[in-house]
């Protein structure tokens, strides 16, 4: 799945350090996230999305495969 | 169940993993020294050694245990695949070591070093696996 955490983290002007902080979660679970070897669970996912005041959508793109296979 | 940050929960088992250590390493030196020079033991004093040292181990995999519940979903899952691996690997070496020992190529094993084989195994692969998922 991709996402645009490090963008949004950029604009905000955080470290990963910061972002880990605020959600409460290692930094290495912020670098696994924003690298994409990692996929948040629905609660992270939702606290993400509620720290930079956007939808789930808006941060996470699923693969086109599985968007696909889902229709 | 409580929420704790990662921060938290990694406090909480550091304040628990040295202290369980020292009275491991305590264990293990005062054990030894009291093999050494006492000349006779009572009956009592070897199964009192035998526990007292293994009784920080189960602290200690206590505690680990309650890091892995408390800490962040993806330190979760770190943790619990180096568990995992370290397991496989000392379940795989406890299995060839008896069968070595059983058509006798290898001399009876001390069976107390599959513990810190497994601490090894786990050690190696938490490092392992951080080192690719983080960096």
């Amino acid at each position: 799945m991709e996402n645009r955490l490090r963008v949004l983290r950029a604009e905000m002007k955080w470290s990963q350090a910061d972002l880990a902080e605020k959600l409460g979660v290692s930094r290495q679970s912020i670098n696994a996230i924003e690298t994409g070897k990692y996929d948040p669970s629905l609660p992270l996912a939702f606290a993400i999305a509620r720290l930079f005041e956007q939808s789930i959508e808006a941060i996470f793109m699923p693969e086109e495969g599985v968007v696909e296979a889902a229709e | 169940m409580k929420q704790f940050t990662f921060k938290q929960a990694k406090r909480r088992y550091q304040n628990w993993f040295w202290p369980m250590m020292g009275i491991y390493t305590a264990a293990c030196l005062g054990g030894a020294y009291l093999q050494r020079t006492l000349e006779t033991t009572p009956d009592w004093l070897p199964l009192v050694m035998a526990v007292g040292t293994t009784l920080p181990i189960f602290g200690f995999l206590f505690f680990l245990w309650r890091y892995v519940q408390e800490t962040d979903e993806f330190s979760r899952l770190m943790q619990l695949e180096s568990l995992a691996i370290a397991g496989l690997v000392t379940v795989g070496a406890a299995g060839l070591i008896g069968f070595l020992q059983l058509y006798e190529a290898i001399p009876t094993f001390p069976v107390f070093l599959l513990l810190p084989c497994f601490f090894f195994a786990y050690g190696i692969t938490k490092a392992v696996r951080g080192k690719g998922a983080c960096v």
